[in-house]
């Protein structure tokens, strides 16, 4: 009896032992994990991750941890796609391949839910806590206590998913899990239930770093910086968070109903007793629509920065970029429904949401002709992140145009599921979020980490990346319009095979690629004094964050900045403003009003994690201490008063002047 | 009046008086007694009885928005409030509405 | 924005503003998750032909008139309760905080027996999509409501010893603009759901 209220549904016959595939990753997983536990304890580091990291409410360190967890999980992601790729080149005809379907599914289930909530929107997070601070001049985002909740339930949530591979199964529905396949019936196993916890955990996270960006921005501005003399990836980032927070709602309640039809035996999205399985898929796509946008929203931003500051000229349209970001981002919620035209709506319904798709291209469009304007008569730096933007422009056109092309519902009936559609969304999501957030990454890297990265490997990095992605997306829209559907493990006509060997050939180029990125950390960091950033200022930046140390002090800027124009730091620089004509000895530091580290924002992550590891499991008494230990630890920390301390105004003095000698330096030579 | 919002912050919200929490409690407890006598008189025809819930539910939100959540736009910062529970209501309407329609034609096309 | 820098207690009363937006921002999106229930409630009770027993035959309204006056008596005394914490007057604030909860809680009392009793009567929430929807959207209300009358209770024992700080101000701010917010939920709850169900 006690048995069952502790472990519930869990028996040691949940891990696959029978599995070589899975139980090769699972030790794979297990040394890595040992590995990194010994070297912390071999070199006495504990406090000092615990106390600097895990504790941490520094949007900057909570921005590198976001980035750790998006890598590590794109590992994951990747290997789905190298397991899928390798089966469908092979499975033609009378070959089956490696992978059962049910196993198969299972990959290409996770490989959507991994890549789209646990590497993009973490990647995302990433960069807005990196540079957001920073670029509208302020010393940390609204609620920095919050900001480290954020992060540790995302990571609880990946955790979860990471759980399921070797404890039990994932779901194989597809990344969005429709009913009544992830229904108890035939879904009867706890699959679809760690899709579910996971994702609500890791959506709790993502609801509150929306509420706080919003906030930051609002409120945070350096003086003077009015609306419209904010940077673009500000904009973007609002516009995005604004999504985030009322498309976020929408997918909780989604997956809530879904686990009371499995769990409580409710009747939402059953197709009897009056369910309503169309429901649930108009439902889940409110909040997919918005999602997507909530992806590019900030690359676009990127886009806006990197092209401005390696063109060496004004971002052209500046008030047209922000109407364009503001109309798509209120457009996005009213064209859902295109995702779902052959579900059977009337001709009425379908060509209102066909038209306002198309019509979303517009502001897209205009803002691509803005970059190019950009870049006419700029002084072109052909640095790494411009590559990626470069890339970017064609890729994501080719990408949109597909989209467009779907968009007028006869169409979509002819390619809607098929391999047409995989690859238009890989397509935006690769050539537009992917490319955007490398650009972001190799942009802001020397803000976070000091020194700048590799050059050489990343330019191969980008060559294998960019061919690859032709390479292995193309063939899919030719053998999509040709027929061949999404998810099949498995096809008849080995007619079909050439253009998936040469999909999967292009599957082995991106692996080429991500190595070499790899390959690019491990030099950068080989490398990194002589990389190293000395004036804060490695680009000739045209914003905020470029105008104090790399990485950033602590409290981010000694002496708030004060704006009154768009690109105030460019324009500083015009007027030769700044550190060349200030004398250190006369400048006046005051002590900083600093939050303190809470490890609160893990403990509660940690009672999420098993509240929902007890949800898939029916484990009756973990759940109910998962629960309590979650309002116990919100409840005691409001009793603590003592959350805040001041840097004292002559470690900042010397920090500050430390800074300054290196500038100093580095001029001379 | 200088002294009191140097010291009490702006939340966007407008003063705290009793007389206003009364006047919005006796409005919202006969707006709640109309909608509910309308029900129960079934002296009305459906789409009457209808329309008269629906609106006295609508006065009596904008009675708590403005006389307990307090709701003004004297303020930067309560005017930013408003415009962000109005925008909210945009979406939401488009949410609901979106969903009735859609739900409505499916079930039409698909299941009738 | 400001045009110069300001000092430290400029800084916590902005800080404090800053946090009772982002908690305005955390109830609109709570309101796009009603909306989202509500939107299920409607397609699920109004957009095809019943599936078997509807709220309609056992609606009882005038429990919900009980417990629409007790919400919105609750709301009042909250409200008198953040009067009196402004004036500094800690005892008679935690007095009418008491009275709010024993108001929620008799609420939240109401609407479970309500559940027992349409539970007893056949009307559970598996056996179809309208009670799935009511329990649901209505119960959805009720974990609202329960957590914030802990949230209430949290305050009633946390003002004697941070008394009247600007620290509980802010959270008092916060929880009013909850329970306001339930309050004005439940006004679209009794008229979409128990009046529109007993039309």
């Amino acid at each position: 009896m006690l048995a069952q209220l502790l472990f519930g549904k869990l028996t040691l016959d949940a891990i696959p032992f029978h599995s070589p595939i899975i139980m090769g990753a699972f030790v794979f997983m297990v040394l890595i994990v040992i590995a990194v536990l010994f070297f912390i304890t071999v070199y006495g580091k504990w406090a000092y991750i615990w106390n600097e990291w895990v504790s941490s409410v520094d949007h900057k360190k909570i921005g590198i941890m976001y980035l750790i967890l998006s890598f590590v999980m794109f590992l994951r992601g990747i290997s789905d796609v190298v397991l899928m790729r390798s089966q469908q080149a092979i499975a033609a005809g009378e070959n089956l391949g490696y992978l059962p379907p049910e196993h198969y599914d299972q990959i290409f289930t996770a490989h959507g839910v991994i890549m789209i909530f646990f590497v993009a929107m973490p990647l995302m997070f990433a960069l807005l806590n990196i540079a957001l601070p920073l670029q509208i001049g302020a010393r940390d985002v609204a609620y920095p206590y919050l900001n480290s909740l954020s992060f540790w339930l995302t990571f609880a949530g990946a955790m979860l998913c990471n759980a399921s591979l070797v404890i039990g199964d994932f779901a194989a529905t597809g990344w969005l899990s429709y009913p009544p396949l992830s229904e108890l019936y035939y879904s009867p196993g706890v699959g679809v239930d760690y899709y579910i916890w996971s994702l609500q955990v890791a959506g709790v996270g993502t609801l509150l770093a929306g509420i706080n960006f919003i906030a930051t921005i609002f409120r945070m501005r350096a003086p003077g910086m009015s609306w419209m003399k904010m940077p673009v990836f500000v904009w973007s980032a609002l516009c995005a968070m604004i999504l985030v927070a009322l498309a976020f709602p929408v997918l909780t309640v989604t997956l809530a109903l879904l686990a009371l039809d499995r769990m409580m035996g409710m009747h939402f999205f059953t197709d009897f007793a009056g369910g309503n399985v169309m429901l649930y898929i108009n439902l889940i796509w409110i909040w997919g629509h918005p999602e997507v946008y909530i992806l590019i929203l900030p690359a676009f931003g990127i886009f806006s920065e990197v092209v401005a500051t390696f063109s060496q000229k004004k971002l052209f349209g500046y008030t047209t970029m922000v109407w364009a970001i503001a109309i798509i981002t209120f457009l996005s919620f009213v064209v859902w429904l295109h995702h779902f035209f052959t579900m059977g709506a009337g001709a009425d319904v379908n060509s209102f949401f066909g038209i306002a798709t198309m019509v979303i291209a517009i502001p897209t469009g205009v803002k691509v002709f803005n970059w190019l304007f950009t870049m006419y008569k700029g002084r072109i730096i052909l640095a790494t992140p411009m590559l990626w933007v470069i890339a970017f422009f064609t890729t994501f056109a080719i990408g949109g145009m597909t989209g467009v092309m779907m968009a007028v519902p006869p169409v979509d009936f002819q390619v809607h599921n098929s391999l047409f559609l995989v690859a238009h969304f890989h397509n935006v999501i690769i050539g537009g979020v992917l490319f955007g957030y490398f650009a972001g990454f190799i942009y802001w890297f020397p803000k976070a980490f000091g020194f700048r990265l590799h050059e050489k490997s990343g330019m191969w990095a980008f060559a294998f990346w960019v061919i690859g992605f032709y390479v292995a997306f193309m063939p899919l829209y030719v053998i999509g319009l040709d027929g061949f559907m999404r998810r099949n493990s498995h096809y008849a006509n080995t007619l079909y095979q050439p253009y998936l060997i040469v999909a999967a050939l292009g599957a082995a180029l991106i692996l080429i690629g991500i190595i070499l990125q790899i390959l690019q950390l491990f030099l950068s960091f080989k490398y990194r004094a002589f990389l190293r950033d000395h004036t804060g200022d490695p680009w000739n930046g045209r914003t905020l964050e470029w105008s104090i140390a790399s990485p950033a002090p602590l409290y981010n800027f000694a002496v708030i900045p004060s704006v009154n124009s768009l690109d105030q730091l460019w324009v500083n620089k015009q007027l030769q403003i700044g550190e060349g004509k200030i004398h250190p000895n006369r400048l006046h530091y005051e002590a900083i009003h600093m939050p303190k580290n809470t490890p609160a924002g893990c403990i509660i992550a940690i009672f999420a994690g098993i509240t929902g590891f007890a949800l898939v499991w029916h484990m009756l008494i973990p759940g109910i201490v998962g629960l309590l230990g979650i309002i116990a630890t919100v409840i005691a920390k409001s009793f603590i008063t003592d959350t805040d301390y001041y840097i004292d105004a002559e470690t900042v003095r010397r920090t500050e002047l430390a800074h300054l000698k290196e500038l100093a330096q580095c001029t001379v030579k | 009046m200088e002294l009191e919002s140097r010291v009490t912050p702006d939340y966007g919200s407008g003063q705290k008086k009793l007389s206003i929490y009364i006047i919005g409690l006796l409005c919202c407890i006969a707006l709640t007694c109309l909608s509910f006598w309308v029900i129960q008189s079934s002296q009305f025809s459906k789409w009457a009885m209808f329309g008269i819930i629906y609106s006295s539910a609508f006065i009596q939100f904008l009675v708590q928005v403005i006389c307990f959540l307090r709701l003004n736009t004297q303020t930067e910062q309560s005017r930013t409030n408003v415009l962000s529970l109005l925008f909210t209501i945009v979406i939401l309407i488009s949410i609901v509405i979106g969903s009735l329609w859609i739900m409505n034609n499916l079930n039409y096309n698909m299941m009738m | 924005m400001h045009g110069e820098v300001m000092n430290i207690d400029e800084h916590a009363i902005y800080n404090d503003a800053t946090d009772v937006f982002g908690f305005w921002l955390y109830i609109l999106t709570d309101c796009i998750l009603f909306a989202s229930l509500f939107a299920v409630f409607l397609v699920l009770n109004y957009s095809d032909m019943p599936h078997g027993p509807t709220l309609k035959h056992y609606v009882n309204l005038s429990d919900v008139f009980i417990e629409t006056m007790l919400l919105l008596a609750s709301n009042f005394t909250y409200c008198l309760s953040i009067l009196n914490m402004y004036q500094k007057k800690l005892l008679k604030a935690q007095v009418w905080l008491l009275l709010t909860f024993l108001l929620g809680a008799s609420f939240i009392f109401i609407e479970v027996s309500e559940f027992i009793h349409l539970a007893h009567e056949g009307f559970r929430w598996d056996i179809n999509a309208h009670a799935s929807s009511f329990f649901t959207l209505v119960g959805t209300h009720g974990l609202h409501v329960s957590i914030g009358l802990l949230w209430i209770l949290s305050m009633i024992i946390q003002i004697p010893f941070l008394k009247a700080s600007h620290i509980v101000m802010r959270r008092m701010t916060y929880l009013g603009l909850f329970w306001n917010f339930l309050d004005i939920v439940w006004i679209f709850v009794f008229t979409i759901v128990y009046l529109m169900g007993a039309m």
